[in-house]
C-alpha cells in the first residue's frame, strides 16, 4: 500500500524523469513552480526587478543541480530553500547599497496596489492590498515563515527544516509572524479611516 | 497578471493564514518570462552535455586512453632498459 500524498508520488514522478534529463520535466516543474517563486520573492524583496533575477538564480541552479538530486525530493521544499538562499545572498548585499534600502519597500506597496484585474471586485482588492501592505511591513524572518506557510501553505515541520529552526522554534516565529502581521493591518486599517475622515472633513470645510 | 491561486491549498484553521493562503500569484511579465524559461532550459539541457559525443570522447581518453598510453611507455622502457642490461652482462 502506497502512503505517498499525490503531491509526493506526483514529485517522485518529476524527480526521476529531472535525474533522466528529459526537458520536458524541467518545463512542467517550471510551468508548476515559476509563478509560485516569482511570488515568493517579489513579496519577500518587494522589489519585482530583483524578484525576477533571483527567479532565475532559481531556475539556473536547479538546472544544475538536476543530475544530482535525491530520488526523494520534495520539490516545493527544494525550490524554496534555493529561493530563499538567493534573497538572503542577494539581501547581503543589497544592504551594503543604500539607495536600494531607500526604494526597499514602496515598489511593492505600489505593486499591491496596481496588480489587480478590473474585473476583482472592490472589497476583494482592498483586502489583498491591505494584506500585501501588511506583509511589506514585517520583518524579513517573519515575512518569509508567513509566505511558506501561509501563501504555499507548505507543512510547517518542513518550513522550520528549511529555515534551520526547531519544530516549536518554526511554530514561534509563525505565531509572532502572525500577531505582527494582524497589528500591521490594524495599524493601516486605523490609518486609512483617519485619513478617510480628514479628507471627509475638508471636503465638508470647503462646502 | 493572474488573480487566482495557481496551486489549491489544504485549509487551515487561521483565518489569517487563510487569507494569505487566498493571495493572488504574481507573474513574470512579457518576453522576461519567455527569456527566464528558455535560459533555464537551456541550462538544464547543458548540465546533462556529458552524454554529448565530444563529452564522451574527452571521459574516454582520460580515463582509459592515457593510463594505456603511459603503462606502453613505462612497458617499451622496461623492454629496452632490460635488454640494454642482459646485452652489457653478455
Amino acid at each position: 500500500m502506497s502512503l505517498l500524498r499525490p503531491e509526493a508520488a506526483t514529485d517522485l514522478d518529476l524527480v526521476a524523469a529531472l535525474r533522466r534529463g528529459e526537458a520536458s520535466a524541467f518545463d512542467r516543474v517550471y510551468s508548476t513552480y515559476n509563478s509560485r517563486i516569482f511570488s515568493f520573492l517579489l513579496r519577500l524583496s518587494g522589489r519585482r526587478d530583483t524578484a525576477e533575477d533571483l527567479a532565475q538564480e532559481t531556475w539556473l541552479k536547479l538546472a544544475k543541480a538536476a543530475p544530482r538530486l535525491r530520488e526523494d525530493t520534495t520539490l516545493a521544499p527544494f525550490l524554496f530553500t534555493i529561493a530563499r538562499n538567493a534573497f538572503v545572498s542577494h539581501r547581503r548585499w543589497a544592504l551594503l547599497d543604500l539607495s536600494r534600502i531607500v526604494t526597499f519597500g514602496l515598489e511593492a506597496m505600489s505593486t499591491a496596489a496596481t496588480e489587480t484585474t478590473p474585473e476583482t471586485s472592490h472589497e476583494t482588492a482592498r483586502a489583498i492590498a491591505l494584506l500585501e501592505n501588511a506583509l511589506q511591513q514585517l520583518p524579513v524572518a517573519s515575512k518569509e515563515i508567513l509566505l511558506l506557510v501561509g501563501v504555499e501553505g507548505i507543512a510547517q515541520e518542513e518550513v522550520a527544516q528549511m529555515l534551520g529552526l526547531s519544530y516549536d522554534a518554526g511554530r514561534q516565529r509563525l505565531s509572532r509572524a502572525r500577531a505582527q502581521l494582524a497589528e500591521a493591518m490594524g495599524r493601516i486599517e486605523k490609518a486609512d479611516s483617519a485619513r478617510t475622515a480628514r479628507s471627509g472633513q475638508n471636503r465638508g470645510e470647503t462646502t | 497578471m493572474s488573480e487566482t491561486p495557481i496551486h489549491e491549498p489544504e485549509s487551515s484553521a487561521d483565518p489569517l493564514l487563510d487569507a494569505l493562503r487566498h493571495l493572488p500569484a504574481r507573474t513574470i511579465e512579457g518576453p522576461a518570462e519567455a527569456r527566464l524559461q528558455r535560459a533555464a532550459r537551456a541550462a538544464y539541457v547543458r548540465s546533462f552535455g556529458g552524454s554529448s559525443w565530444h563529452s564522451s570522447a574527452s571521459g574516454i581518453v582520460g580515463r582509459v586512453a592515457v593510463p594505456v598510453f603511459l603503462a606502453g611507455v613505462v612497458g617499451l622502457y622496461m623492454t629496452w632498459a632490460i635488454a640494454a642490461a642482459t646485452a652489457l652482462v653478455h
